[in-house]
């Protein structure tokens, strides 16, 4: 019997939002179940804080910048980057406590990186990579998406492409998808998954047919490349049918496609998408962006009806269920079972001894 | 680290699938619920030739992983 995850591991990088999504406005984001509210200094550095006040729980995301800090919109607490409380209103004293927690923040690749975990085990150098995004030589589009339903589901979405032979005919979808067989690597130090499908002598679908301009018969491969929880990478090569990379790794002759997902859980039933797609081609041509933009969020949004009904079938059935697991599935399973992983070897949370909560309030059971 | 890379082929124009472990141990498989569970069960000193790896594996590692047939 199975059980398809909702159950988040904390101690890791995930996708906030894109860079140019975090200004001197205040944006809500919730982020594995935890308000947080970003913004950028007048340094340009992004922040991340919890999204409640500590005084009634009022959302900072509600109120107004002063400089740097974050004056909340009810009764003027006021909080630095630090997350530490520097006004109350009508008093000298600032309790202890008064503070919200700062969520350390990298920004990379295009996008700002959180993390929600312990503190103390952030390192900046362990967040998964997508230079692309931010290299000129390549041109890219991207979106973020609304996704009701556990991240679990996209995760074996995402690591099963023959779906799209389905799910995707008349974008990306040709019967040769799910038709080619793939090999699954496992780098289990590293807690990666590889998936490859490559496809020869096939058809060229819409998606590439339009963007690249090849009209005849290409390879066509898929290079699945999961660090989970995070982040997805689908590396494809699309060539005229015949042509090779040269035996030192020059391959101009072909088409490469960079397909991005952050996969950040927003609450165990429902998950932001932040998706880009990356080429080395017709960089300059607005109409090939437009194309492809267009074309990956008919095709996300397809994924994201198809996973809303399964979302809402499997909520509605019992604890756990029986499903069939096939050659399709080994690179949805190898996930599967690194995410168990993680989640296993989550550290138990800390014993909070000086949450930022009125301890006197709290004893005395005092409401509003 | 322990360099532990595990690949699973799935032989175009077959149904079979060939589980290979780090060590170079094989094994191929009908579905990849077994070529998981023989991966992460067969003979964690990895010296080839891995002996029991021929032996019908249990699954209950990928069922703990979520991952029933």
């Amino acid at each position: 019997m199975t059980v398809i995850e909702t159950e988040f591991v904390r101690n890791r990088w995930y996708i906030g939002a894109f860079t140019d999504q975090v200004g001197r406005g205040l944006s809500a984001r919730v982020v594995c179940g935890e308000p947080i509210v970003l913004y950028r200094t007048r340094a340009g550095e992004p922040v991340a804080l919890a999204d409640r006040c500590v005084h009634r729980r009022y959302p900072l995301s509600r109120s107004a910048l002063d400089g740097d800090a974050i004056v909340c919109g009810y009764h003027g607490f006021t909080y630095e980057p630090s997350g530490s409380c520097v006004y109350v209103p009508a008093q000298q004293r600032i309790p202890r406590t008064a503070r919200v927690m700062r969520y350390p923040t990298v920004e990379q690749d295009s996008f700002v990186w959180v993390w929600i975990g312990d503190p103390d085990r952030a390192d900046a150098s362990t967040v998964p990579r997508a230079p692309w995004l931010a290299d000129p030589a390549w041109a890219t589009v991207g979106g973020q998406e609304h996704l009701p339903a556990r991240y679990a589901l996209l995760v074996d979405n995402l690591l099963d492409l023959s779906h799209e032979t389905y799910l995707h005919a008349g974008t990306i979808g040709t019967p040769e998808v799910a038709a080619t067989p793939i090999t699954t690597t496992v780098d289990d130090d590293n807690s990666i998954v590889h998936v490859a499908r490559h496809m020869i002598d096939v058809e060229c679908p819409p998606f590439y047919a339009r963007s690249t301009g090849i009209a005849g018969r290409i390879d066509r491969w898929q290079d699945i490349e999961y660090r989970p929880p995070c982040l997805y990478l689908l590396h494809v090569r699309i060539a005229p049918s015949g042509v090779e990379p040269s035996s030192d790794g020059e391959d101009s002759a072909a088409f490469h496609v960079k397909v991005v997902y952050g996969i950040t859980p927003q609450t165990a039933h429902s998950t932001h998408i932040f998706w880009a797609v990356a080429r080395d081609f017709a960089q300059d041509d607005p109409e090939v962006s437009d194309f492809l933009h267009m074309s990956n969020r008919t095709v996300i949004g397809q994924d994201i009806d198809a996973l809303t009904n399964l979302e809402q079938v499997i909520t509605a059935e019992a604890a756990a269920y029986r499903e069939l697991s096939v050659n399709i599935d080994t690179g949805g399973l190898a996930a599967r079972r690194l995410l168990k992983r993680m989640r296993r070897n989550e550290p138990a949370p800390a014993v909070a001894t000086d949450a930022p909560v009125d301890t006197a309030a709290a004893v005395a059971g005092a409401g509003s | 680290m322990t360099g532990a890379v595990y690949r699973i082929w799935w032989t175009p124009g077959q149904d079979r699938l060939t589980a290979v472990c780090f060590c170079r141990a094989r094994r191929e498989c009908d579905d990849p619920i077994t070529a998981w569970t023989w991966l992460l069960e067969h003979p964690t000193d990895h010296h080839p030739p891995p002996e029991r790896c021929g032996a019908d594996p249990g699954d209950a590692t990928l069922q703990r992983a979520g991952a029933s047939t």
